[in-house]
């Protein structure tokens, strides 16, 4: 096993792991993050070559919009919450 | 100019921090905010910025209030649902602070718009709702040298970084591209807690007063990312790239892009 920080957090990996590899296991799709290791952004190419070491410092970083858009969040929140009542 | 009676009142426990005082007071009385977006960032950020005496604050939204949006909006309220959002926003901030000056921009920006509104601001608050939106203000406030904050939210997490020009890394040199459509979720499907909304939008105020006092650490440079659950901030350092697409050594966007 091998410790690393991801996200802040103290983590432990197998050791060997690549970027791609750690993004599979927390089923991360590499589309919605940047990745940063040790302050450094690595490139989605580089993904396979860079292998985790002790005390990385990992961050996944995800696009965040404003949360706003809700149109069709009032119709499906019934449903979300397992009521079947629906309305216009 | 001498700050009146009133005035003096008003802002005096914001005069009496060291950094501030009269002449403080009087920067930020003259200064000029754009607030792109009066929603759940927009509506923190604009009711900070006017009590603390922002002299000028423009207002960019094309949206009418919903029912579903006071649950994070707090600049609107339940009688204000079915107007135009800006003029809801215009009547609190004047409600708290009538001195404010507020400019309406009752339209969404584009390409061919955005950089006639935020020609006239000292800094630019990016509070918008979508991917498209956020890139076009981040590629404008770059090409015309407009400081910017930035500011983001999903779920129970959040994010804000403040982008000086040239100077700091831009949005894009983090994230060159949107991401793919439908990929990262909205709150169609992703949902978003009010104080989330509350944390973010309060920060990107306090950078803006930090800009305009000119004092203390801007979050340039680095993402500000916050974890409602954990109750945690990370600060991701965020250098700029010298292969950005925008602000780079050879940009190959030299034009505004509307996705
Ligand atoms: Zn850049």
């Amino acid at each position: 096993m091998v410790n690393i920080y991801l996200n802040g957090k103290k983590k432990d990996i197998e050791e060997g792991m690549n970027i791609s590899d750690l993004l599979f296991v927390n089923r991360i799709r590499p589309e919605v993050v940047v990745v940063e290791v040790n302050e450094k952004i690595i490139e989605r190419n580089k993904y396979k070559d860079t292998i985790l070491i002790a005390d990385d410092k990992v961050e996944f970083v995800y696009y965040m919009g404003g949360g706003e858009r809700e149109l069709g969040l009032v119709k499906h929140v019934l449903e979300f919450i397992g009521n079947k009542y629906t309305f216009d | 100019m001498e700050l009146r009676e009133d005035q003096l009142e008003r802002y005096s426990r914001q005069m009496f921090l060291p950094n501030i005082g009269g002449e403080g007071q009087k920067k930020i009385l003259n200064a000029k905010v754009l607030i792109i977006g009066a929603g759940g960032l927009g509506s923190p950020c604009a009711l900070y910025l006017a009590s603390a005496g922002v002299g000028g604050i423009g207002l960019v939204d094309s949206d009418v209030v919903e029912l579903s949006n006071l649950q994070r909006q707090i600049v609107h309220s339940t009688e204000a649902v079915g107007k135009s959002k800006v003029e809801s926003a215009k009547k609190t901030i004047n409600g708290i602070n009538p001195d404010v000056e507020v400019v309406l921009y009752n339209f969404r920006v584009t390409s061919q718009n955005i950089l006639n509104v935020i020609k006239n601001y000292d800094i630019v608050v990016d509070g918008s709702d979508n991917f498209p939106t956020k890139y076009l203000v981040n590629d404008a406030c770059v090409l015309a040298n407009k400081p910017l904050s930035h500011g983001g939210m999903s779920k129970f997490d959040g994010q804000l970084t403040t982008i000086l020009p040239r100077q700091s890394a831009c949005y894009r040199c983090f994230f060159p591209e949107p991401p793919p459509p439908g990929l990262v979720p909205d709150s169609q499907e992703a949902g978003i807690l009010g104080a989330v909304a509350g944390v973010i939008g309060t920060l990107q105020a306090n950078e803006v007063l930090k800009f305009i006092l000119g004092v203390g650490n801007l979050l340039a440079g680095k993402l500000l990312v916050f974890n409602s659950l954990d109750a945690n901030f990370r600060q991701v350092k965020v250098p700029k790239d010298p292969n950005c697409p925008l602000c780079g050594d050879n940009p190959s966007i030299t034009e505004l892009i509307d996705y």
